[in-house]
């Protein structure tokens, strides 16, 4: 059997759980440069502590939630550092979390199960940069009614075309 | 069981949607910003469907083996494309039992590494799986895999045998024996008997008398040699304890052996002693003094080594603190070895009252050597003067009543020579 993928030591599961830690401080550190402290700063600090503990949990959603609202209302322009650094430190917790949900205690970790996921992330993250980019070419001002419709069909396709794909598994 | 959206797809879905369309809706495209990489990624990890629900097959591994052998174990998975990660329980290289968890990519096939260090009875392959579709989003599982149990046999090391008491009724074999035969080892010079053989006539000593007395041809001498006959040896094992040697530990039950402890010295120097005498063509017995239903009597050749390694595991699986030791069923004329701590003066009692049945009667102390008092407590290192002043005494108690004590295989084995 020469295709069969040798099983050997691995690295312990507790890295993933640190590489959930970190993209959670480091949301934790760009709401504080971002100026966000008080109430929000330190409920988002206990929710980036909870988020390693109880990474099969909702706590991360509250956190994204939570830091992409302060940083929007916060934020002087659109565009500012504190949301630049935000968008792959959100989805880096996303992705971490749901990693580190389905692994036990005590779990090993081999790398090579990570490199289609973190290439695809790094696709992903290369498409909002374009994104960004295109959107700080944009003019601001009122938006066209008729744009703000197109826009919220496809949010309408988007969350249908995942409730259709999830359902698709059956 | 089938799949199932995790916290991850929440996430993803009500997050990445959420944020979305609340940044179009007011007109915020930071909001709008955060919120893409969820939902593309979303999005994207589903566009794969993920197909029926994986199935996870461990080889197959040999029912018994030997301590200290290895077998490599292969895994075969059956999973669709959509499948990112299948975390399997496999065993490691440095993990006892069934392993930890390990997180790998989808393949076809697995290939992992068993070894046995430790003999015993046990559970050593537990293919507990979950499978995974891409960015964790969907989840099948976790299920319990089929548990494979093991009889790991203590490594047969055979100690170099020494002389043993023969059997009064044995006809053949290596020990010399007090009585005349057809052995090697000369025995006397006798004048001619009727019954010797022609052949047994010493020419040379019959003319050397011959001329001494100044007769033609003096009084016929034959050369006398021993028999040579096989024993018996039976291998007493005191399972009621197991010890090792942080006394701290004594009052906590191991699961299952404790590896260097009395019992696992005692069983492997039973083994080593069996293989030797076997080996040999003497006869060996065996007999666990906590549960005597569990001794095996005297036999020779490899199976009967198999089975004494068999009944060890048996013995071990079963091994537990019993009152009173019982140590019957000797075959007259045969080699006792008991390997015990001597922690106890029923050990003693039991020793000393074979002994005083004319059992010839070795006794093989397996007490760790380095005892190390309970660091957790002042009267550590009292308890362990204690106990090593009441073993010593039950060491005199022995030699007060002519049976040796040994400390390892080789010096019992000189021992049971000096008992001829």
């Amino acid at each position: 059997m020469s295709d069969a993928l040798d099983v050997g030591r691995g690295v312990s599961a507790l890295w993933v759980r640190a590489a959930v830690g970190a993209a959670a401080a480091g949301i934790v550190v760009d709401l504080v440069l971002a100026d966000v402290a008080g109430l929000v700063g330190w409920t988002a600090a206990v929710l980036a502590v909870l988020c390693v503990l109880l990474p099969a949990s909702p706590v991360a959603l509250l956190l994204i939630v939570l830091a992409a609202v302060a940083v929007a209302v916060g934020a002087p322009a659109p565009f500012s550092p504190a949301l630049l650094a935000l968008i792959p430190l959100t989805h880096a917790l996303h992705l971490s979390s749901g990693i580190a949900a389905v692994l036990p205690r005590g779990a090993r970790v081999h790398g090579s199960a990570l490199v289609a996921p973190l290439r695809r992330a790094c696709a992903i993250q290369l498409a909002v940069g374009l994104i960004v980019i295109v959107a700080t070419f944009l003019p601001t001002g009122p938006t066209p009614p008729a744009v703000e419709l197109v826009a919220l069909l496809s949010s309408a396709a988007m969350a249908l075309a995942v409730i259709l794909l999830e359902r698709s598994r059956r | 069981m089938g799949w199932r959206g995790t916290d991850a797809l929440f996430r993803g879905a009500v997050g990445g949607v959420g944020l979305v369309t609340a940044g179009v809706v007011l007109h915020r495209v930071d909001l709008v910003l955060v919120g893409a990489p969820l939902l593309i990624g979303t999005v994207v990890a589903l566009v794969v469907p993920v197909g029926r629900v994986p199935t996870v097959r461990a080889g197959r591994v040999p029912r018994t083996v030997d301590s200290g052998g290895s077998a490599s174990l292969a895994v075969e998975v059956d999973a669709g494309p959509g499948v990112e990660f299948i975390a399997v329980r496999l065993p490691g290289p440095d993990a006892p039992g069934p392993g930890p968890v390990h997180l790998l990519p989808r393949a076809a096939h697995y290939a992992s590494r068993l070894r046995w260090d430790a003999w015993g009875e046990g559970v050593d392959l537990r293919p507990d799986h979950l499978a995974a579709g891409r960015d964790a989003l969907l989840i099948s599982g976790p299920v319990t895999g089929p548990e494979g149990r093991r009889t790991v046999l203590p490594v047969a090391e055979p100690v170099p045998p020494g002389p043993l008491p023969p059997r009064v009724a044995g006809l053949v074999g290596v020990h010399r024996a007090p009585r005349p035969g057809d052995g090697t080892e000369l025995r006397a010079v006798r004048p001619f008997q009727l019954g010797d053989r022609v052949r047994r006539i010493d020419w040379r000593v019959t003319l050397r008398a011959g001329a001494a007395t100044g007769l033609p041809l003096g009084t016929l001498h034959v050369r006398e040699r021993h028999a040579e006959a096989d024993a018996d040896l039976v291998l007493a094992l005191d399972s009621r304890v197991d010890v090792g040697a942080e006394l701290a530990d004594w009052s906590i039950g191991p699961e299952g052996v404790r590896p260097g402890g009395s019992l696992d010295t005692a069983v492997r120097a039973i083994v080593g002693l069996a293989a030797g005498y076997l080996r040999q063509g003497d006869r060996v017995g065996l007999v666990d003094l906590g549960r005597p239903q569990l001794g095996l009597p005297p036999g020779v050749g490899h199976r009967h080594l198999l089975r004494i390694r068999h009944q060890l595991v048996a013995c071990a699986r079963s091994a537990g603190w019993a009152p009173r030791p019982v140590l019957r069923a000797v075959p007259a004329g045969a080699v006792v070895v008991v390997l015990t701590p001597l922690l106890d003066d029923a050990i003693v009692d039991c020793v000393i009252g074979a002994a005083r049945h004319g059992a010839a009667i070795v006794v093989l102390d397996v007490l760790p050597k380095d005892l190390r008092p309970d660091p957790e407590t002042e009267w550590g290192d009292v308890v362990r003067r204690v106990v090593l002043t009441e073993h010593r005494a039950r060491r005199a108690a022995l030699l007060a009543h002519g049976v040796p004590v040994a400390d390892e295989v080789t010096t019992a084995l000189r021992r049971i020579g000096r008992r001829r």
